[in-house]
């Protein structure tokens, strides 16, 4: 049996009626499977790339400036000193008050009251007017001395310029003098009020936010040299209370 | 002049348009086929290239955070250090240095007067009593203070007293002295840092 196909007949189908329809299923798939999730997906992909590519570069920056301190390790140990000198982490008042008698004795005055107290870094930023921006709240906290002397003018012009230079820093808030009532006597009744500040930092390591601090830059520089040239008093705080303590404990018992 | 006849049946006319559309449908798909398809295989190509890139940032990203990691106890300490740079800046530049201006003070006060009692007070203003031989000494010490152009006194504070009020002028009769309470204003950011 001979089997009569027309081959044109299925080409003809094929060309005319499968190609087209099979073409147009499969652009209509691309369609929606590649182009419409591709169109809504390309921008997003572009703000993630552009995203991560700043995170490295951060990263980058954050890696040479922490390389380069390792390699300066010294000299940070040294400006770390330096300026915990300056801006002590505690309040330490015994040494303070020991420094600013020191200066005053160094200037010649004769110190008859000093007193202190704490001041609230909160409320150490001046009153404002009603609408006016809020300044930033103070970085750090004082202690508040209340100093009282007798001495010259000389002298009080000699302790401002010891205290400004004082490695320790001590700010003058307000001072005031007075002529004693005998006034054929120079000596001036001077009262002043300083405020020492101190900070105590406590930082954490944070892998993606950068450190910005530059060693080598001019504005650290200058206030390194700035610290370098102030006068360190160093005042140390004896600790023998244990072998007072002992003592005491001592001759109670003997009794 | 000659008039061509058309002697195809109307049927086979039909046929012919009916072929005809078909082709022209048939080469429109796989026109549009082919268009789509070479969208389809760039946005694929960029997709891939945009991801491929993501994957060697989100390596890049891993690697710096390890060495960052490692580096942790230099990190605290440049923080610690960078935090008290900060307020050491702050306190610096905001430092009034009191000693310049009382020596820019004794160098404008005049012999003949006499300071009993100074302050300092809020807003950059000193209050000053004290007592002058003369009401001249009083108005020589007013101007010195209020002079922009003073000399004898520290360089860079000849503008430094931006305003002087005379609030009270009473005359001791007992000491032949004339006493007297001013107002002087200031320019803090004279004394700042010099």
């Amino acid at each position: 049996m001979k089997l009569n196909i027309n081959t044109n007949s299925i080409k003809e189908v094929l060309v005319n009626f499968l190609i087209p329809l099979i073409a147009l299923a499969v652009s209509g798939m691309l369609g929606i499977f590649v182009i419409i999730p591709s169109v809504k997906g390309l921008p997003l992909l572009k703000e993630d790339i552009a995203q991560k590519a700043a995170l490295e570069d951060q990263l980058s920056k954050k890696v040479d400036n922490l390389s380069k301190l390792v390699n300066f390790k010294q000299v940070v140990d040294e400006n770390v000193a330096l300026v915990s000198n300056a801006l002590v982490s505690e309040a330490l008042v015994p040494q303070l008050l020991t420094q600013i008698d020191l200066i005053a004795q160094e200037a010649g005055l004769k110190v008859d009251k000093l007193s202190y107290s704490f001041s609230d870094p909160a409320k150490t930023t001046a009153p404002v007017a009603a609408g006016a921006p809020v300044p930033p709240p103070a970085l750090y906290s004082s202690v508040v001395v209340n100093l009282g002397a007798v001495g010259s003018y000389n002298q009080l012009g000699a302790f401002l310029e010891n205290l400004e230079s004082a490695a320790r820093l001590v700010d003058v808030s307000t001072f005031r003098y007075t002529m004693n009532e005998d006034k054929e006597s120079s000596a001036l009744q001077i009262t002043v009020i300083l405020q020492s500040p101190y900070l105590f930092v406590d930082s954490s390591a944070v892998t993606d936010d950068p450190v910005t601090l530059d060693i080598s830059s001019k504005s650290f520089v200058d206030l390194v040299n700035k610290v370098k040239a102030l006068k360190l008093y160093e005042v140390s705080v004896t600790k023998d209370f244990g072998d007072k303590v002992t003592e005491s404990s001592e001759s109670t018992s003997s009794l | 002049m000659g008039q061509s006849i058309n002697l195809i049946p109307q049927e086979e006319k039909q046929e012919q348009t009916k072929t005809q559309l078909v082709k022209l449908s048939t080469v429109f798909t796989i026109i549009l086929f082919v268009i789509v398809a070479g969208i389809s295989g760039y946005l694929f190509y960029q997709t891939y290239s945009l991801k491929t890139q993501i994957q060697l940032h989100e390596a890049n990203i891993t690697d710096l955070r390890a060495q960052i990691q490692n580096q942790s106890q230099i990190e605290i300490i440049a923080r610690n250090l960078e935090s008290k740079y900060k307020a050491l800046n702050s306190i610096l530049t905001d430092r009034l240095y009191y000693s310049l201006l009382l020596k820019e003070v004794q160098a404008r006060l005049p012999q003949t007067v006499v300071i009993e009692d100074f302050s300092i007070t809020q807003g950059n203003a000193i209050n000053i009593s004290g007592t002058a031989e003369t009401y001249i000494a009083i108005a020589e010490f007013i101007n010195a203070l209020t002079n922009k152009e003073f000399v004898g006194g520290v360089t860079g504070l000849e503008k430094l007293f931006t305003s002087v009020s005379l609030n009270t002028v009473t005359t001791e009769s007992n000491v032949s002295k004339i006493k007297f309470f001013i107002v002087v204003s200031f320019n803090g950011s004279l004394i700042k840092k010099i």
